[in-house]
């Protein structure tokens, strides 16, 4: 009698398991809309009205797309990801916040033709257009990131400080404008902590109108630094246009094929032994002063600049020959 | 102005507030709008959100106006003390002005706006983290006449 009760609960509890609805399924695409709700399961038909509300109905690996103009809010990124409004003007307003907060072991994740705003609003401003703190990919296409004022270390455009690991960040096509307040804040910074090593590539991007345009720093790393390239792209029109500081750790950076120009300071400022920049068939000009380079760090040529008009030009630390 | 979290209410405030149009029906008030004065609907739009922290929690502020808030009376949202009280609040004003998500759920609440001009400077909050209603709108109660005025959806993502 017992153990036919027994078996009866076991049923029971067994036919509950069946019965129990089965988690949603997450969709390797989804989309959102402007007049579209996080209650639906943002399909095309029913889409989504947020990021931040699309992201949990999508499959990591997946992409949310846009379906028309809106602003699509932020969002914090864990799970490999592409978010694509490519075709419509997708937006997200990030008033007193980070637009996008990457953080997510060995992810990988594509943000591509999207405009984030932080407003600007002293009140109210922006920290960070992007923060990257931990995953393996970061590919941003065709973005257009402005306004965040937060101050320091904040108010970035892009902010990549992660703290571990070897992480690989892809800029191309964007505009990183009016970013930073006063003298701090930079259109791209790039700050790894600890072992962190960070693989940036910067191409035909402008960063303008911010204090600083891009911003190498290594001081807080023990392991690696930082390797940057930057081909085709502006800098300008901002307080310093690339500002690289190393302590131990190396921070190595090649400019090609770019112009620095409109700096009311450096146009470029390298501080520390382990900082070295390379410039190829780059125009540095029109700076308040065009090369520093101080406490052992370097800033070389590779024979085919053009560093004139600058109000003190400053001068390369090496050259190498045209090969 | 004071916020009236859904939480806080008690249940003596609850069931006050549900049998206001009886109560009200004997009982002499404060001049309401004019007679056969028709009050339009708000019409509600987002400002913006503000994130901040309290009782070591982070939440995001949504923050709303009444485009047309000029519109109403100043009498709507005097102090009523002869109708049901906002729990502890037996001053509260004639005119209680709660926020709702799309399917009607109840997310938030004023029971002491002291002016018109006070609808701009409404809002809910969720904690940070928690994806918000997408849509919400408000609606006014006025208490003396058990006259509702329902805004428009507005959304959450700035």
């Amino acid at each position: 009698m017992r153990i036919r009760h027994l078996l009866t609960a076991g049923l029971v509890v067994a036919a509950a398991g069946f019965v129990a609805a089965p988690a949603a399924a997450q969709a390797t695409r989804t989309w959102v809309s402007g007049v579209g709700d996080d209650v639906n399961p943002c399909s095309r038909t029913a889409p989504c009205k947020t990021f931040a509300g699309a992201i949990s109905k999508t499959a990591a690996g997946g992409e949310i797309n846009c379906l028309d103009p809106g602003g699509y809010g932020a969002v914090t990124i864990t799970k490999s990801l592409t978010i694509d409004c490519e075709g419509t003007f997708g937006s997200a307003m990030a008033s007193g916040t980070t637009g996008f907060i990457i953080n997510g072991a060995d992810i990988v994740v594509t943000l591509r033709h999207l405009s984030v705003n932080g407003g600007g609003s002293p009140s109210m401003a922006g920290v960070n257009g992007i923060r990257f703190l931990q995953g393996a990919v970061l590919n941003v296409e065709r973005l257009r990131l402005s306004n965040f004022s937060a101050g320091g270390p904040n108010g970035n455009g892009i902010l990549i400080a992660p703290a571990a690991g070897t992480v690989i960040v892809n800029i191309s096509g964007s505009s990183l404008i009016g970013n930073g307040t006063g003298t701090t804040g930079a259109g791209i910074a790039v700050a790894p902590t600890a072992a962190a090593v960070v693989k940036l590539n910067i191409r035909g991007t402008e960063l303008t109108g911010n204090p600083t345009g891009i911003k190498i720093d290594t001081t807080g790393s023990t392991g690696a630094g930082a390797s940057v390239v930057i081909a085709d792209s502006l800098i300008g029109g901002g307080e310093n246009g690339l500002v690289v500081s190393a302590g131990a750790a190396p921070a190595d950076v090649t400019l090609s094929g770019s112009t620095v120009a409109h700096n009311r300071g450096a146009g470029i400022l390298a501080s520390g032994v382990g900082a070295s920049v390379w410039i190829a068939d780059s125009v540095v000009t029109d700076n308040k002063l065009g090369l520093s380079s101080a406490a052992g760090a370097s800033v070389n040529s590779y024979g085919d600049n053009r560093l004139h008009r600058n109000g003190a030009n400053g001068a390369f630390t090496r050259k190498a020959p045209v090969q | 102005m004071s916020g009236r979290a859904g939480k806080t209410i008690g249940l003596a405030a609850r069931a006050a507030r549900q049998l206001a149009p009886v109560v009200l029906a004997g009982t002499l008030l404060p001049a309401a709008p004019a007679a056969g004065q028709v009050l339009p609907n708000p019409v509600l739009y987002q400002v913006g959100q503000e994130y901040y922290s309290a009782g070591g929690k982070a939440f995001v502020r949504y923050r709303y106006d009444v485009l047309n808030k000029a519109d109403y009376p100043a009498e709507l949202f005097a102090a009523a003390p002869a109708l049901p009280p906002c729990g502890a609040n037996t001053n509260s004003s004639r005119t209680w002005v709660d926020f709702y998500d799309a399917s009607g759920h109840r997310l938030y609440g004023f029971c002491a706006l002291g002016k018109p001009q006070d609808l701009g400077s409404l809002w809910f909050a969720v904690e940070q983290g928690v994806v918000p209603p997408s849509w919400i709108y408000i609606e006014m109660i006025d208490r003396q006449t058990n006259t509702r005025y329902k805004s428009n959806l507005a959304e959450t993502a700035p």
